[in-house]
């Protein structure tokens, strides 16, 4: 009997030969390599050889094939001797074909046993090779498998598939069964009953040796106790996703919010198991590594992204100690493979639009009589005169008499284009990949809004020797950016406060028109398009990110890697704000400045972060029961920040507008910042008998951010691991494949609070004139505590994951239990004590709770039809637990003991009032509430309706996400869609046009046809007033404008079609697929105004709008 | 590379990485100090100095449309979006969890009085000119009592705090008495006034000064009724033989003629460091927009009331007024800013002041920001205040006429002199008009009228538009309205911190 599967080709009769020939071998490729190898580019598998032989050795013929190929051949002498000589001719030819047709005239068998080195061993000699088959092996959506082991089933006869995919053999007889094996894919037997054989491997979701990206290296999926979420870049591809943090939503265990689809500033909030610290963005943000180096996923190029690794729990994120409290983000970018050289190109074009704009009231006539009404509502006078309401009404629209849609002036369809070119590949010794993007988008704000991203990445891999290897990537982003003048919050405001009394366009002689007929509350002249026309805000950012480093094993198992890294960024901000008048409309004289003085500023920022890393990782299995793996390591961290800001007024023109123009009021400021991180960790993993698993990550943080005595902090972790399905009761049970019970316990930390936080600082910038002239001044303006400490995420963690089925279904269920305490928090201090900050202090505790489950499922019906479905739901309960008895109130938001963070605190409602009498009989909460206004509830029941009747009536985070995909192929053809959902989370939009008259704003027109009157009692909305002189009657923060912004949205669906046929062929190609795409193009809420992913906790709709987005596109490989 | 040089790399990389790089972590601030090196030098002193003053050019205290809504919540001007809830205010509408003005000041007072209080502790342990350092503390005491009395006549008895910023310390203080405030207000002004010079070389220009802490006095002691100190403060203001009347009304406001004799005090801004938006406000925002009422109490250029004076003439309502109307308020019709004032560009009530702004009858444009100063304290203010107190203690004696008629025949308003043989009350009355015209739109008739008590029947009723219409009906509860209430979030922070009665 000889031992069956491929991996066994070198047979027993190779083995003592092979052992002594690979030391001598292999010093001489050692010395080879040392002495003048460099990048292989080309690989092994493709090279090619030309000879010809007669009559000569197979000595002759393996040394001629290691002159013309860097392969080299083991064998033993004496059995080569004693075979014929033969006779052999190859032109360009791949040198495993050769060494195929040399094996089946020979009946010597070779098998490629190291990178480039070739052993040669003998066939059995009572086998008969008789039946010759030749066949093709591809993937399910057509892709030709190269390297693909063949074997012929309880034999050592094989071959592999070369790059096009096909193989031949010889076997015994068509009752010989061929195994077809490749990493990654489930092995598949078939008889070999037919000459030609057409074979399709399904991939293996739940290969045993599929690995995970954790912190600083790599682990078998099967051994990992952590919580871990992964997301392969192929479920990325095609999509218009314009910035990587997109790439995230759906995924289990992640809130992701993109407020807005503004091009170059369309990121992501990313919330990894809910919100768990208290303060500000930067705090709640997970960390980004990019190939091991902290970078940004605005600067990544998605199309470039091999993978992302979640890193959820305690466990996996220990090892980041004092930047994991919110969770970590490991993306790798893709490298070449070893066996083939590829060059992609994918690109797609489309066209952007906005999901939701609020849909304003766009008639003059119908805007000022209803302001009118406003007016009389809350007790005043109407405003506008009935002479000019119908002089409005009876004149056809034009530039005097306007009737102006500014959501139709200022918003359009808008296209996007992306195109990427990849070169991958690589030989034995090295792989590569180099590509380069490019994205050109342009925004639904039209005229103002745009982006163009071009991006490079090179990484390669290369074994310098046996025990030397090193590798590095760069990554080379540049944005081309341009915003309204003055920021988009500013445009975004501007936009909504306009009113169709405003006309659009210009005057024949070239002016801007001011309205004739002037609105209460707008003031300024704010036509939004001279931001279009007149101003310009650009940002170029250049982004560039070496990574090296180098792997050394110091003896058999122990590893030794120095990595080093920078990342530079420099960015460019020129803001351009002209003087333009506007002039009346209808007199022609000059009426109110846009901007009454041309300003120019810029403003440049460079940040640098370099990074020096050591790790030494042992490795030892002990007999065959004991799996050692420890990891050391040690880092260096130093983060750089500066900026430089100019700014001038006194342009003689507005035709020439660089710094140097200008005259007057000449502005600079600047500063630097430095950060510093210096950090040992260290990681322990035990396995017994790959069935029981431990595994210990710590971390010990030194950070510039704290005070001396306390810029040290420890973060240490433990899991462990049940693999069941190993023990003896389960593996009879033939429906599991894999059953593994996990659980951890750690601790991180928390280091985002600013700098110097622990310094009482003397600020300076508090100047003031004496005698015309400006001096500098300083003071205190905050309160500091020295004493400030690390703040410390404990998480609990418990995990099941399967995989059940033969692998078609798979899924896991965890549960979380995450505490913040120590939160490092700015403690508010009475204004008595010279108005000053508070102190940022450790002094709140948070809990979040939750679990979250995943399913997958995958099957095929017949050959044709294959399905894929996944689907993921997320639970967290997020509790303020203690603060210090305190209560944070902001922006109709409460932060609160025994509440989530950042609830809705606001008056509770009980509809409208619907008369006087009713009103009469009704604590209210001015002498101005009539019929038709808010009946607020008196909660406390002291007859007065005030802040003390508020209470707690929805999250500004969402208690569920959810997450699902759906996919089939048929033939050619495959759909995949993408769902993705939040639920329980509220938003209060608010301000100019979400409600009425704000200041002047104008009103949506759901207002004329569904706010109250007598005439219609059951109006949805109170009767007409204005936001900003009616606040407390009809608009204080109250439930009644409390909206459920749950949505389930489709964010993603692709139909794709792969091309098949001879003709790829004959063009070279491997693959040739086109696709349409469609982006955010379905969306279930109750959130009517604005699109329900947006800024939850946002009081205005001054928001650049989400979009959707359609595009088709195509993929080439070569 | 062998194997022993790797070794050798190995460990060199180590043991500088581990042993050179905790230095590292030792960060220095580079665009601050810390409070434990700073006061160590006069510049420091001086810096630390402006930062008091920069106080005052605070969002909360004199600028955006703060400084104005003291004249929207005085029966002379209205504000229509209701910033800082000045017109809740005005309309008597606020309650205990009210925020707005009351928060601002609070503030805004405090801010200062937390940077004076450093100032006046840290200073004096600073080896450095001994004149220049007491002249420095001795600003900052007079910017302390600047802040207090603000404090102390908006809420009564405010924590009295003298040491500087400490939470611990400071933070669960009570309030103190009026009393006390109001004495340590006096001792400020007093120690203030003893140390600062009448006037500064040209660099120093627009510090505090002797006679702005005289003046001072005379304020807090004048919203006291102790008309007494009153009139011996105003006299040491008179005996500084410093100040006097500015020939022309309306320049006084004017960039050009910063620093004229007849300042006291005022709140310096230059652009581009230290701007406001009075300039937008005035003439676009009508953030303080006069009222009728205000524009009916102007006398005819024969010192009459409209009513009474037959120079009146209804369709011509803005011919032959007191001078200081056209200097003062912009009307439909009035020539302004290149061309003719409509009623579109004076949308709230058809006035808009004439006061704090940089536009003028030529300039067309509008500054959004602009570099006016505040006037808050000017020799007229004083003269009017002498002439109240005096006539209070002694009748209208010829020192009472003469310090009114000094203001009416300013050349540039030459209004005729007050009739001769008035009674006290008819000075009274007299006094309190001139008032009202002299300093409208200046925010100091708010506190007028509490002082005297009329705001109970001033601030109850209508305010009208130029056309007569009803702007807003007001309303003033005697029992409550004369103090503000202390913000409820600075009690929910010290609940020491006792609530102004009724709120």
């Amino acid at each position: 009997m000889k031992k069956p599967g491929h991996d066994s080709l070198a047979g027993k009769s190779l083995t003592p030969i092979v052992k002594l020939l690979l030391m001598i071998k292999f010093i001489t490729v050692l010395v080879c390599f040392l002495g003048f190898q460099g990048f292989a580019v080309e690989g092994a598998a493709q090279e090619k050889v030309t000879f010809q032989f007669s009559n000569t050795t197979l000595k002759k013929v393996f040394k001629a094939i290691e002159e013309q190929t860097s392969l080299r051949f083991v064998y033993n002498d004496d059995m080569l001797q004693r075979r014929e000589r033969i006779s052999i001719a190859a032109k360009e030819e791949n040198w495993k074909a050769v060494m195929n047709r040399l094996a089946t005239s020979t009946g010597l068998r070779y098998r490629l046993i190291d990178e480039n080195l070739v052993a040669i061993g003998a066939a059995d000699i009572n086998t008969t090779y008789q039946t010759s088959i030749r066949g093709k092996v591809s993937t399910a959506d057509g892709q030709t498998l190269q390297g693909v082991s063949v074997t012929e089933k309880g034999t050592g006869n094989g071959t592999t598939t070369n790059e096009r995919g096909e193989f031949s053999i010889t076997v015994k007889d068509g009752t010989a069964l061929l195994v077809f094996s490749s990493i990654g894919y489930l092995t598949k037997e078939l008889p070999a009953n037919t000459a030609f054989l057409e074979v399709v491997l399904q991939e293996d979701l739940a290969n045993l040796d599929e690995v995970v990206v954790v912190g600083y290296g790599t682990q078998k999926k099967v051994n990992v106790t952590g919580s871990i979420s992964v997301v392969d870049g192929e479920t990325l591809q095609n999509r218009p996703i314009t910035n990587a943090s997109q790439a995230l939503q759906g995924v289990q265990g992640v809130y992701v919010n993109q407020a807005g689809g503004q091009p170059g500033a369309d990121g992501a909030t990313i919330r990894i198991r809910g919100m768990g610290t208290i303060g500000g963005t930067g705090k709640l943000s997970p960390l980004v590594l990019v190939d091991g180096v902290e970078f940004s996923l605005r600067d990544v190029n998605p199309n470039d992204i091999e993978s992302i690794s979640v890193l959820k729990d305690a466990a996996s994120t220990a090892i980041y100690g004092s930047r994991a409290a919110n969770g970590v983000i490991l993306v790798t970018t893709k490298l070449g493979r070893q066996d083939r050289t590829t060059i992609d190109y994918s690109g797609y074009a489309g066209s952007q639009s906005a999901t939701y704009l609020p849909d304003p009231v766009d008639n003059s006539a119908t805007f000022m009589e209803w302001y009118n009404k406003a007016m009389v509502n809350q007790g005043g006078t109407p405003y506008y005169s009935e002479e000019l309401i119908n002089e409005f009404r009876n004149n056809p629209t034009s530039l005097i008499y306007p009737n102006t849609n500014w959501m139709e002036v200022m918003f359009g369809p808008a296209a996007i284009q992306e195109h990427n070119l990849r070169f991958a590949g690589g030989s034995a010794k090295t792989r590569y990949n180099l590509s380069a993007g490019y994205l050109d988008q342009d925004g639904v704000l039209k005229g103002m809004t745009g982006a163009e991203k071009y991006s490079l990445n090179l990484r390669v891999s290369t074994e310098v020797s046996k025990r030397f290897n090193i590798e590095g990537s760069v990554i080379g982003t540049r944005w081309d950016v341009d915003h309204p003048a003055q920021g988009i919050g500013t445009a975004m405001n501007r936009i909504m406060r306009m009113v169709p009394v405003q006309p659009v366009g210009k005057m024949e002689n070239g002016n801007w028109p001011d309205s004739w007929v002037l609105t209460p509350g707008q003031n300024g002249f704010q036509n939004p398009l001279i931001w279009a026309e007149e101003a310009y805000r650009t940002e170029r950012t250049n982004r560039f990110m070496a990574n090296l480093a180098a792997n050394f094993t110091i003896i058999e198992g122990l590893r030794y890697q120095a990595r080093g890294s920078i990342n530079y960024g420099d960015f460019l901000q020129k803001n351009w704000y002209p003087e333009v008048m506007a002039y009346n409309v209808r007199t022609g004289e000059p009426s109110r400045p846009w901007s009454a003085t041309s300003t120019k500023t810029q403003r440049q920022e460079h940040d640098q972060r370099l990074n020096f890393t050591h790790t030494l990782n042992y490795q030892q299995t002990i007999g065959s029961d004991h799996t050692i793996n420890a990891l050391v390591g040690h880092s260096i961290e130093r983060y750089d920040t500066e900026f430089f800001q100019g700014s001038i007024q006194g342009f003689p023109s507005t035709d020439l507008d660089e710094l140097n123009v200008g005259t007057d009021n000449r502005q600079v400021s600047g500063t630097t910042t430095v950060d510093a991180l210096i950090s040992y960790f260290g990681r322990v993993q035990y396995a017994f008998r790959d069935k029981y698993l431990f595994e210990a990550n710590s971390r010990y943080d030194g950070s510039s951010r704290f005070a001396n005595g306390n810029k040290w902090g420890f973060f240490p972790s433990f899991s462990l691991g049940w693999r069941l399905s190993e023990e003896a009761f389960l593996s009879n049970v033939s429906w599991i494949d894999e059953l593994k019970l996990r659980g951890s316990w750690g601790q991180i930390g928390n280091q985002e609070i600013g700098r110097f936080q622990y310094v009482n600082a003397v600020a300076l910038g508090f100047g003031y004139p004496f005698g015309g002239t400006y001096y500098g001044g300083s003071a205190v303006t905050q309160y500091r505590d020295p004493s400030l400490q690390w703040e410390t995420t404990t998480m609990t963690n418990f995990g099941l994951d399967w995989v059940l089925l033969n692998s078609k279904l798979t899924g896991e269920f965890e549960y979380f239990y995450k505490r913040t305490d120590g939160i490092l928090r700015e403690v508010q201090l009475p204004g008595q004590v010279g108005a000053l900050a508070g102190p940022v202090r450790n002094i709140a505790v948070v809990d979040n709770k939750g679990f979250e489950i995943g399913l997958n499922y995958t099957d095929r019906i017949g050959s044709d039809f294959s399905y894929q479905l996944g689907a993921n739901f997320t639970r967290i309960t997020n509790e303020v637990v203690d603060l210090n008895g305190e209560t944070i109130l902001s922006g109709g938001r409460i932060t609160q003991e025994g509440s989530p963070i950042d609830s809705w605190y606001v008056l509770k409602t009980d509809g409208l009032f619907q008369t006087e009498e009713e009103v009469a009989n009704y604590p209210t909460i001015t002498d101005r509430v009539g019929p038709g206004d808010i009946k607020y509830v008196d909660l406390n029941n002291d007859g007065v309706i005030d802040g003390d009747d508020r209470y707690v009536a929805g999250n500004t985070f969402p208690e569920f996400t959810y997450g699902f995909n759906v996919g089939f192929s048929y033939k050619a053809f495959s759909l995949s869609t993408l769902w993705q959902g939040v639920g329980n989370v509220h938003v209060r939009p608010n301000n100019n046009l979400a409600s009425p008259f704000n200041n002047g704003a104008g009103l949506t027109k759901d207002w004329i046809t569904d706010s109250w009157t007598p005439e219609n009692p059951n109006a949805r909305l109170p009767r007409i007033s204005a936001r900003n002189q009616y606040t407390a009657e009809n608009f204080s923060d109250s439930d009644f404008w409390l909206e459920d912004a749950s949505y389930l949205r489709l964010k993603n669906i692709q139909l794709a079609y792969d091309f098949k046929g001879g003709f790829l062929e004959r063009w070279g190609l491997s693959q040739l697929r086109v696709f349409a795409n469609a982006q955010n193009i379905l969306t279930f809420t109750n959130v009517t105004l604005f699109d329900p992913e947006r800024d939850i906790t946002a009081t205005n709709i001054d928001q650049y709008p989400s979009v959707k987005t359609i595009t088709g596109g195509i993929n080439l490989t070569f | 590379m062998t194997m022993k040089n790797f070794r050798y790399i190995l460990a060199a990389l180590l043991t500088w990485t581990m042993a050179a790089c905790h230095s590292l972590l030792e960060t220095e601030p580079t665009d601050f100090y810390s409070q434990d090196t700073y006061w160590q030098t006069s510049e420091q002193a001086l810096d630390a100095l402006t930062g008091c003053y920069q106080a005052l050019t605070h969002n909360d205290l004199y600028n955006a449309q703060t400084p104005f809504m003291f004249e929207a919540m005085s029966p002379n001007a209205f504000n229509y979006d209701n910033q800082r809830a000045a017109n809740d205010f005005a309309r008597g509408v606020h309650s205990a969890t009210t925020l707005g003005m009351n928060d601002a000041m609070w503030n805004g007072c405090y801010r200062g009085i937390g940077r004076c209080n450093a100032v006046i502790e840290r200073v004096p342990a600073i080896s450095m000119d001994e004149t220049l350092k007491a002249r420095i503390v001795a600003e900052a005491k007079f910017l302390r009592a600047f802040y207090y009395h603000r404090l102390n006549t908006l809420f009564h008895g405010v924590p009295l705090l003298l040491a500087e910023p400490n939470p611990d310390e400071q933070g669960s203080q009570p309030r103190n008495t009026y009393d006390e405030v109001l004495a340590q207000v006096v001792r400020d002004l007093d120690e203030a006034a003893a140390v600062l010079p009448v006037a500064y070389a040209g660099a120093d220009d627009g510090r505090a000064t002797k006679g702005a802490a005289l003046a001072l006095k005379a304020r807090a002691l004048l919203q006291d009724l102790d008309y007494a100190g009153t009139v011996a403060a105003a006299e040491a203001v008179f005996g500084l033989d410093h100040y006097e009347l500015f020939p022309d009304y309306n320049g006084i406001f004017r960039k050009a003629n910063q620093g004229n004799k007849e300042v006291i005090f005022d709140i310096r801004f230059k652009a581009p460091e230290v701007t406001n938006q009075y300039d937008i406000i005035m003439a676009q925002y009508s953030t303080q927009a006069p009222v009728q009422g205000l524009v009916d109490a102007y006398q005819m250029i024969d010192g009459r009331s409209i009513e009474e004076s037959d120079l009146y003439d209804p369709q011509n309502p803005y011919e032959n007024r007191d001078p200081r109307f056209k200097q003062s308020i912009v009307y439909i019709g009035a020539p302004w800013r290149n061309r003719t004032a409509t009623a579109a560009d004076l949308h709230q009530t058809g006035y808009t002041f004439w006061k704090f702004t940089e536009y003028n009858a030529t300039t067309p444009g509008t500054l959004v920001n602009s570099d006016c100063n505040y006037l808050e304290i000017r020799y007229a203010d004083v003269l009017l205040m002498y002439a109240e107190a005096l006539n209070e203690l002694s009748g209208p004696t010829d020192a009472v006429y003469e310090a009114v008629n000094a203001i009416r025949t300013r050349p540039s308003v030459d209004m005729p002199e007050l009739p001769a043989g008035l009674s006290k009350e008819a000075m009274r009355e007299a006094i309190r008009l001139e008032r009202r015209i002299e300093l409208a739109g200046e925010g100091s008739y708010f506190y007028d009228i509490r002082r005297w008590g009329t705001i109970e029947e001033e601030m109850n009723g209508p305010i009208h538009d130029y056309q007569g219409n009803v702007i807003q009906n007001r309303s003033f509860n005697a029992e409550r309205d004369y103090l503000w209430p202390i913000p409820f979030t600075e009690i929910d922070l010290n609940p020491a911190l006792e609530q102004n009665p009724n709120y």
